[in-house]
């Protein structure tokens, strides 16, 4: 078991890979009482072609597979997955984004039994045919209550206006139609080729000792047995670098319209460095323009174009990023035109310092807020760590940036063509 | 090991610390706790809106954000709820403890003194609010009260508290009225205010990792201290009572363009949190729909594959049960009856030893937990507070710990089904 520092931050963090590929993290926090464990997968919704086998066969599994294998592993035809935490006093839950599914524990005692619980409900699926159909109808109730939401339809259609080919144009769920057409067959074959240990990593943190938390798990995982893991590449379609639709407008029951400007960064691969510098000079680039103190953000608002409900969000993964500001309006073309316009600025502003600095010190408090959470330590190192990052550094890597690095990125950011737009009008 | 508050009452304002080292940051939260009012309410609602855009001394909202921008991004958030007969406006800043950041100092302090201008010493030209910003703020007001019927299920629910209210004071509604607001201008609003200071009760809660004598001297020279700090005369509570009459059910179906439907269901209990059977009813909430092993979440989501979401909870000042689910909208006759049957069964005891230590362990591990976060703490040493009982983790934890099978079936009989309201789209009968 190896330890790493993180000083400033006291905080210790214990890691070690074990014999079957499982990589473990263990954050104790003395003082806390409660523990929080994950269980997270390399696997997502946008992950639906793949090559796989000796053969190299090219293998689709229908939209919303992952989200649905992991409603099916919480059925347990042995035991109830659900009462088994509660009887020990714990909670569970787990969520699929479009790049990973993660299972989650929260206990408040008996964190090492929860610990052994998650792995077994996990590695161990056991449902059947039967009981697949009957989730359908479960999961066609939560793609419904979906529908009726307009922010999240705003989000969706804009996704559909960036991306012409790449899965994460796609609700997380699928299609009620995909929901339908999923089998057994597809949820099996997923969890053999990506819930093997190499896929997958654990991370606990909260009341406990590393020591014997290690052991347990090490234990655990000794007592199953688990075969090579077949080669596996996750493949996705040629994706174009300009957006898919310049405007994308729809109806739905709205006191007022709804608009949403999106940026596509990017649709293929990009490396591990790139990604941990787009992911915080987006961000701080993004502050310095739309954040409450930001140049566009009082243009936007003394035009009127926008009220409380503006935001911005930006994402960016692997082969993946897009960046979206949105607002309620009621001029949705205006508030559209202004904020394209105010991007294409963008690329002969001269950021200055002041505001570089002041972004750079919201982020760092940023960070800091959300590592009060241990669920959110829990939640989001799996991922930093699938990706060749390391969450607990973000401080320490923000501090380094410089306002020449964020200059350069701005003035590179946009190009008319990768922008879409998307609209929801009242009636 | 549970909540070690340390409170002091210093000029008529409540100040609880709340020293812990097991988070990153520091949250102050003040708390301005008046009566329910029909004539004020909308008014007190849109306070901490006015509030939150501007200060005597930063009154320009981009000014002010520059300032929490420039503290490390420290989180300015103001708000207003309805607990009970309570109308309790807040004001809470979020900001980063210098310890953990090299090179910074001075953080608190200067939070501190922002905080104290937001509430205390607010941007009031002429003794009142200015009229552009009134304007602006009553504009947001009106969008967000207008926008609420897009939320289908915070619809239903504002439905369903309107159809079960038997007094007046049960009827208002806490975020105000898209009617009232144009009687309201910068005058209006700054009376509202100064009443308030006269007549509300003031609580500042402070958590965090800070030594509590050197952050009680903050407090005294940021904020109590300071220049100008307005004379608080209310050291006690805001009044308030409950309404217990029961009736027969009533049902309200209403008829929108939703492709799910929701049902939800209210029921009067008669149980607050100042009362003795207040925790065997947070049990009976538990075993019915507090958590994914409960009888209605195994029952309609599990077994019968009726709903995606369905569950229980409980509005703890006004001691009303709520069972809330999105369902197929042709279901609804089915779900309903499988609910009553639910809460049936709890009334006679038909619940099993497992089902019972579930439930019981959940919750007591819940308030557990609520002291690893800096809002469960809030939120467990304010509701002491509006509760008007005096109830820590601790003792709650003893009282479930301490509750029978018996007690809590008493309970459950005294829950009565008030209302049944069905947000449905015209297809299905």
């Amino acid at each position: 078991m190896q330890t790493a520092s993180y000083a400033q931050l006291d905080e210790t963090l214990h890691i070690e890979t074990l014999e079957n590929g499982l990589r473990v993290c263990l954050l104790p926090r003395a003082g806390v009482q409660k523990t929080f464990g994950v269980l997270a997968a390399d696997f997502g919704a946008a992950d639906t072609a793949f090559l796989a086998g000796s053969g190299s066969i090219k293998t689709e599994v229908p939209l919303g597979t992952a989200h649905f294998l992991e409603h099916k592993l919480f059925d347990n035809q042995a035991y109830s997955v659900h009462a088994a935490f509660a009887k020990l006093g714990a909670e569970t839950n787990a969520f699929t984004s479009h790049v990973e599914t993660a299972y989650e524990f929260s206990a408040a005692e008996h964190p090492y039994d929860c610990a052994g619980l998650l792995l077994d409900f996990v590695q161990l699926p056991n449902f059947t045919e039967k009981t697949v159909e009957q989730e359908k109808g479960i999961i066609e109730q939560e793609a419904l209550m979906y529908l009726d939401q307009a922010d999240r339809q705003l989000y969706l259609g804009t996704l559909t206006a960036l991306f012409r080919e790449h899965p994460v144009r796609h609700e997380a769920l699928g299609t009620i139609q995909s929901v339908y057409s999923t089998t057994k067959k597809h949820l099996d074959l997923c969890h053999e080729l990506f819930y093997h240990p190499e896929n997958m990593v654990l991370f606990i943190g909260g009341g406990f000792d590393a020591s014997r938390m290690m052991e347990k798990v090490r234990d655990n995982q000794q007592a199953k047995k688990f075969s090579r893991r077949p080669s596996v590449w996750k493949m996705k379609p040629a994706e174009p670098e300009t957006a898919a639709q310049e405007e994308h407008v729809f109806h739905m029951s709205v006191s007022r319209p709804k608009c949403m400007v999106g940026i596509k960064e990017y649709g293929t691969a990009i490396s591990a460095e790139d990604l941990q510098n787009r992911l915080l000079l987006t961000r701080l680039v993004l502050g310095c323009l739309f954040s409450r103190s930001g140049a566009y953000y009082k243009i936007l608002l003394e035009e009127e174009l926008i009220d409380y409900s503006f935001q911005y969000q930006n994402v960016s993964d692997r082969d993946f990023g897009y960046t979206l500001i949105s607002s309620t309006t009621d001029s949705p073309h205006d508030f559209a035109g202004k904020v394209k316009q105010l991007l294409l600025d963008a690329r002969t502003v001269e950021l200055p310092e002041e505001d570089f600095i002041r972004q750079q010190k919201k982020l760092i408090g940023g960070f800091l807020r959300n590592l009060n959470s241990i669920e959110t330590i829990a939640q989001q190192q799996p991922w930093y760590l699938n990706h060749g990052l390391d969450y607990l550094r973000q401080i320490e890597v923000v501090q380094q940036l410089t306002v020449h690095d964020a200059r350069r990125f701005l003035n590179d950011w946009i190009s008319e063509d990768r922008l879409g737009v998307c609209m929801i009008l009242p009636g | 090991m549970m909540v070690a508050e340390e409170v002091q009452l210093i000029n008529n304002l409540h100040v609880h610390l709340i020293p812990s080292k097991k988070f990153k940051t520091i949250t102050a939260e003040l708390y301005m706790n008046g009566a329910l009012d029909r004539g004020t309410v909308t008014r007190r609602a849109l306070l901490p809106l006015v509030l939150r855009k501007g200060t005597a001394d930063d009154p320009d909202e981009a000014l002010l954000q520059e300032k929490l921008d420039d503290l490390y991004g420290a989180v300015l958030h103001t708000g207003s709820l309805k607990a009970g007969a309570h109308h309790i406006i807040t004001c809470s800043l979020e900001f980063a403890n210098e310890r953990f950041i090299p090179g910074a100092s001075s953080i608190a302090k200067e939070a501190l003194a922002l905080l104290n201008s937001v509430f205390f010493n607010p941007d009031l030209p002429g003794e009142v609010f200015p009229e552009g910003r009134t304007a602006e703020e009553k504009t947001v007001l009106r969008n967000y009260l207008e926008g609420l019927k897009d939320n289908t299920a915070a619809f239903a629910d504002a439905r369903l508290e309107e159809e079960m209210a038997k007094t007046d004071s049960e009827r208002i509604k806490g975020f105000g009225y898209v009617e009232d607001l144009d009687r309201i201008n910068g005058a209006t609003l700054a009376d509202c205010y100064r009443q308030s200071l006269l007549e509300d009760r003031f609580d500042l809660l402070i958590i965090g990792d800070f030594d509590p004598v050197e952050m009680s001297e903050l407090v005294h020279a940021e904020m109590i201290g300071r220049q100008g700090f307005p004379p608080l005369l209310n050291n006690g509570e805001a009044g308030a009572e409950v309404s217990r009459s029961l009736e027969e059910p009533k049902k309200v179906v209403e008829i929108w363009d939703v492709k799910q439907a929701r049902l939800h269901l209210g029921c009067q209990t008669g149980i607050t949190y100042a009362d003795d059977a207040f925790v065997s009813l947070l049990l009976v909430m538990m075993l019915l729909g507090g958590h994914s092993g409960s009888k209605l979440f195994s029952e309609v989501r599990e077994k019968h594959s009726l709903a995606y979401d369905i569950n229980a909870n409980l509005d703890m000042y006004s001691g009303r049960l709520y069972i809330r689910g999105g369902i197929a909208p042709e279901d609804h006759a089915q779900v309903l009856r499988l609910i009553e049957d639910q809460l049936d069964a709890i009334q006679q005891g038909s619940f099993t030893e497992t089902e019972w230590r579930e439930a019981k362990a959940l919750l007591i591990n819940s308030y557990r937990k609520a002291a690893d976060s800096m809002s469960g703490m809030l939120g467990v040493v304010y509701q002491q507070v509006i509760g008007r009982r005096a109830r820590t983790p601790e003792t709650i934890i003893q009282e479930l710990t301490a509750t029978t099978r018996e007690q809590v079936i008493d309970t459950a009989k005294r829950i009565a089904m008030d209302t049944v309201y069905l947000l449905t789209n015209g297809e299905a009968g």
